[in-house]
């Protein structure tokens, strides 16, 4: 089964740890797994941010991150700044992975 | 939540057919616009999942999201490329949807002809018949 989770909410929020979580138990139970960041969610993966940390490790487990390229760069946030691996994408990609997926979050404020 | 914290999914409930990829996708704008961009970004949002031709997308105005809405109609409202999207939506044949108790309620009135107006017990139904619900 493949989970697809639209987060939205910057890295202090529950939510980040609440899809961490999700994402991980997804990938533990054999399942796949892809993340896109929007809004104040592409914060999670810049390299600043101590949690960015676990969505590389949930990356190397062998979940898919892709975050909104116009909603960073309208945060000053560019492709150098986040984890290497995340997909730099559009809402093409959204797209896609909601017709993709078997079942599709959304985390938001 | 299972043992050490952990969550633990057993089902989700859902298979989709190979081959049926058709989505209900049900957008909701619930916020004030106000001092924010954010109910344009879900504007954008829906402009950009209309990219794949097979998802039926549905954009559900409630709450305080109306303001939105019924910023349409005034010029001095409008948030940032809200009617340009508004505009994109209703070529791809969009369904924009404003909540009937929540404009009578806050006094609001909507004269653009590419939103319909529904009571709050139909807007419920599609939001809980929708295969997708993206929140902003």
């Amino acid at each position: 089964m493949k989970l697809c989770i639209l987060l939205t909410t910057s890295p202090e929020d529950q939510n980040s740890i609440v899809v961490i979580k999700l994402v991980q138990a997804a990938l533990e139970g054999g399942h796949t797994a892809g993340l896109f960041l929007m809004d104040d969610g592409v914060y999670n993966v810049v390299k600043k941010n101590k949690i960015s940390i676990r969505f590389a490790g949930l990356m190397t487990k062998g979940a898919s991150i892709a975050l909104c390229g116009h909603t960073a760069e309208e945060r000053g946030v560019g492709a150098e700044d986040c984890l290497s691996g995340v997909k730099y994408a559009g809402q093409y990609e959204l797209a896609c992975m909601v017709n993709e997926a078997d079942r599709f979050l959304t985390f938001g404020g | 939540m299972g043992d050490n914290g952990k969550f633990r999914i057993v089902d989700f409930g859902l298979r989709i057919e190979r081959g049926d990829r058709m989505k209900n996708v049900a957008i909701i704008i619930r916020a004030l616009p106000f001092n924010t961009i954010r109910n344009s970004e879900a504007l954008r949002c829906a402009v950009g999942l209309t990219i794949e031709e097979e998802n039926k997308i549905k954009v559900l105005f409630i709450d305080d999201g109306v303001f939105s809405a019924a910023s349409l109609s005034c010029p001095a409202a409008q948030e940032r490329d809200l009617p340009k999207h508004v505009e994109t939506l209703k070529m791809m044949e969009v369904e924009l949807i404003a909540e009937e108790e929540a404009l009578v309620s806050r006094k609001l009135k909507i004269s653009r002809e590419e939103i319909t107006i529904k009571p709050r017990q139909v807007i419920n139904e599609m939001i809980s018949s929708a295969d997708v619900v993206i929140p902003f």
